[in-house]
């Protein structure tokens, strides 16, 4: 029976195959029914194409093939090739005549049947299915099952070609899965994501990418370019790029990737975007899609701008004390706890006369030559022992610096450490400031102390002389009429003393007055030419008695009404008497005194010239300044503190005027001064 | 006090304060000395070195030529190398004495703390009676 069927199927399969003639290089090993073939209502194949198949090749496509092909006839397995045997693990000898049933998974026994039924009946069945067949040891086995009516023996049965499709469906499942995984990650990021394709077409978005932009009209299948050009009609909200949108797009699908472009989605509140655009390549480095991608930025953003404020602020704050530093008029220079010298600020270089470059890396002590008063200098004398030992500030101590030009300056310094996490001076800040015109200063004041006590203790000493004498009986009994006149003389001395006394305080007060500002002016309109001649007359007798002709010549507002001054009365008629006076002192019997006004320029000028001895010519230079004399026209009675000129000088300011001093030896000497006349008169 | 002139202690005062002088003479007239007076440094130098005084007063702040100067002029000369001077000034700077102690002034009193009759008594003390 065996031989018969086997001989049979053989001879079916030769005429079969011979239709395939024209297509037989398509046939490699799988076989296939061509796609033509047609069931007739009687199940009986259509013949077009002429066999011409060998005996060989048969043997090839049924025995070898890589799919397995069973003969079905009435239920019953009549034909098991190689490859489905290997498949369901059973010998052929044993499958044969098995129930083909008996085959099939139990859960696709009914759907089988009825695609077996319906195809024996004639009625539309699916050429090709899948389901799962058993093998011997019951494992259910995924097979893709191509079924066709042939004739066996004259009866109808069915044949199957029967593929293993376990890896197919292992791949479909993991595909399922993979594409499950994507969805789930597309679905639940935060990121917005969307894919466009070959044509730039929305074709793929993320319910994330919808709320970032707050999407409200259909995106799928419109084009970038559309949605760009008209987004109020598809976003919520109002969208500000960073880019050239355009640009951005041509780049990607010319192959370019485009990351982190910035745009501001103005929301409530608005969010600031990073976007990341991607070409989609097929396998042939074709673009044929862009993917972007869109993540909120806006707190990493505002922490940025944060910290940038932040860093700016510090920068501002560096500035700040770098341009403090630099541009402070106290020397500022940093050392180590070695002493060198790290870091110096400009006024310090001008201070020590010495750039930067030259100080830094070297011993403080050896650039500032830090010494005291006796010429001490390091280790002898170290002004930061103190800090160095207590690691305490020192806020203020005075020492001198000599500089780089061998010039000896005073310096009030202060010196600060900075310590480590330890607690050890790490650096040492030294604020130094050149005292030395504030030590002049102090000095100028000491000096005019001493030459003040000195002025006041001369009159001092003749009073308290005098008087002590007087009562110790140097001048006789006093209750005695002819000592009276001893006593007179002793009165007069003390009467000429104390007026001078007197005087001196008041220069002194005014000096003080002046040099502190407290000097105040009572300025009014005057008439400045009155005055003079009230002072000509009140020092008149005086020069009288010296024998000294005195003349007052106004040649001011002869021809006009007299100018006037804005003046403070009392003020300018001192500055008369400190002059006149002063010529009357110097002046001599039978010398002349002129006072002369005139007005020029605005201005009036008044000179009080004389032909006494003159002023020493090394004294000119000084003699408006403090305590000054001149030595040469020494007279016994013209003592006097030196305080006068100094006095007037200042007044003659204050007045917005200006006063000086023509002499010469023997001739005589001019003092002019003028003061602004009052504009109209 | 009816000493003849050339019995009297002669007594150099070079001062430039003319009341101070005056003052000064009075006194130390009344108290029997021949007095000298010198109003200016350079005047003061000449009559010492001329008139060789028993004693000098001398003041410091003159004017061209200050006491210290005249000071020293004197102590270099051998006419007046041993002659005793005081200083007699209203200047207290501690500097200023010591300079005058220094350069060879017998003393140094300031005018406004001694009275005149204090004053005079140091010719007693620095001057031997023959």
């Amino acid at each position: 029976m065996g031989e018969n069927l086997s001989h049979d199927i053989k001879a079916r399969f030769v005429e079969l195959s011979k239709k395939f003639e024209s297509r037989l290089n398509d046939f490699q090993i799988n076989f296939h029914f061509p796609k033509n073939q047609r069931t007739t209502p009687k199940g009986e194949i259509k013949h077009k194409l002429r066999p011409n198949v060998t005996d060989g090749l048969y043997s090839e496509l049924v025995e070898k093939g890589n799919d397995g092909i069973v003969i079905i006839q009435n239920g019953l397995l009549k034909f098991i090739n190689q490859k489905m045997a290997e498949l369901t693990g059973f010998k052929t000898s044993e499958a044969l005549e098995k129930s083909f049933s008996d085959f099939i998974s139990p859960e696709y026994k009914n759907k089988t049947l009825e695609i077996h039924k319906n195809r024996l009946m004639g009625k539309p069945a699916p050429r090709t299915y899948e389901i799962e067949i058993m093998s011997k040891k019951g494992k259910k086995i995924p097979v893709e099952v191509n079924a066709s009516i042939i004739n066996l023996n004259g009866k109808i049965a069915s044949m199957a070609i029967i593929r293993d499709i376990t890896k197919r469906k292992e791949t479909e499942k993991r595909l399922v899965e993979e594409r499950n995984k994507l969805n789930a990650i597309y679905l639940s990021t935060q990121e917005g994501l969307a894919l466009y394709d070959q044509r730039g077409r929305v074709v793929y978005m993320n319910p994330a990418l919808e709320k970032l932009f707050g999407v409200k009209s259909h995106l799928i299948g419109v084009k970038r370019t559309d949605i760009i050009k008209s987004r109020g009609k598809y976003f919520k909200y109002k969208l500000e790029r960073f880019d050239d949108t355009y640009q951005t797009q041509k780049e990607v699908y010319s192959g370019k990737r485009i990351s982190n472009v910035l745009m501001i989605v103005h929301s409530k509140p608005p969010k600031y975007l990073e976007a990341d655009y991607v070409p989609i390549k097929d396998s042939g480095s074709k673009v044929v899609g862009m993917s972007a991608s869109f993540r909120d930025v806006t707190l990493l953003k505002k922490q940025a701008e944060k910290i940038e404020r932040q860093l700016f602020d510090v920068e501002t704050q560096r500035n700040r004390m770098q341009a403090i530093y630099d541009n402070v008029e106290d020397g500022v220079y940093i050392f180590n706890k070695k002493l060198n010298i790290s870091s110096v600020n400009s006024a310090c270089e001008l201070m020590i006369k010495r750039p930067a470059d030259q100080m830094i890396g070297k011993k403080y002590y050896q650039v500032f030559d830090c010494h005291n008063k006796l010429g001490y200098r390091f280790p002898d004398f170290n002004p930061i022992s103190k800090v160095l030992t207590t690691k305490e500030a020192i806020p203020y101590d005075e020492h001198l610096h000599t500089t780089s030009e061998g010039i000896e300056r005073w310096v009030g310094a202060s010196y600060t450490p900075i310590l480590d996490k330890k607690g050890d001076i790490e650096q040492i800040v030294c604020v130094i400031r050149d005292i030395t015109s504030l030590k002049e200063l102090e000095q100028a004041k000491s000096e005019f102390v001493f030459l003040a006590s000195h002025e006041l203790r001369t009159p001092l000493t003749v009073i308290g002389g005098y008087l002590s004498m007087l009562l110790k009986g140097d001048f006789g009994d006093l209750e005695k009429p002819v000592n009276r006149e001893n006593f007179m003389f002793v009165l007069r001395k003390v009467q000429k003393e104390t007026q001078r006394l007197t005087k001196l305080v008041e220069e002194l007060l005014n000096v003080s007055r002046i040099e502190e500002g407290r000097l105040r002016l009572n300025p009014k309109k005057m008439n400045p030419i009155e005055v003079i001649r009230e002072v000509n007359e009140e020092l008149k007798p005086l020069s009288a008695m010296k024998g000294v002709r005195m003349d007052f010549k106004n040649n001011s507002g002869i021809f006009k009404k007299t100018p006037l001054i804005y003046a403070d009365k009392d003020r300018f008629k001192e500055i008369m008497v400190n002059l006149v006076d002063n010529a009357i002192k110097f002046t001599e019997s039978g010398n002349e005194i002129t006072i002369t006004s005139y007005t020029k320029l605005g201005r009036l000028f008044i000179e009080v010239e004389d032909d006494g001895p003159g002023i020493s010519e090394n004294i000119i230079p000084r003699i408006f300044e403090k305590f000054q004399q001149d030595p040469g026209s020494y007279l016994k009675e013209n003592k006097g503190a030196g305080l006068g000129l100094f006095i007037v000088k200042s007044l003659v300011k204050m007045h917005n005027g200006d006063i000086w001093v023509n002499s010469k030896k023997g001739v005589g000497t001019k003092f002019s001064f003028y003061i602004p006349v009052v504009a109209g008169t | 006090m009816t000493k003849n002139t050339e019995d009297k202690i002669r007594v150099l005062l070079i001062e430039d304060e003319e009341e101070v002088a005056e003052l000064y003479k009075i006194k130390l007239t009344l108290d029997g000395y021949e007095v000298l007076v010198a109003t200016s440094g350079q005047e003061g130098l000449d009559k010492a070195l001329k008139e060789k005084p028993e004693l000098i007063f001398l003041d410091i702040k003159m004017p061209e030529m200050d006491g210290f100067e005249v000071l020293k002029q004197l102590r270099e000369s051998p006419k007046t190398e041993g002659t005793p001077i005081i200083i007699l000034s209203n200047f207290d700077e501690e500097d200023l004495i010591e300079k005058g102690l220094t350069l060879g002034a017998n003393e140094y009193l300031i005018k406004s703390q001694f009275t005149p009759e204090e004053i005079s008594d140091k010719v007693k003390d620095w001057v031997k009676e023959e």
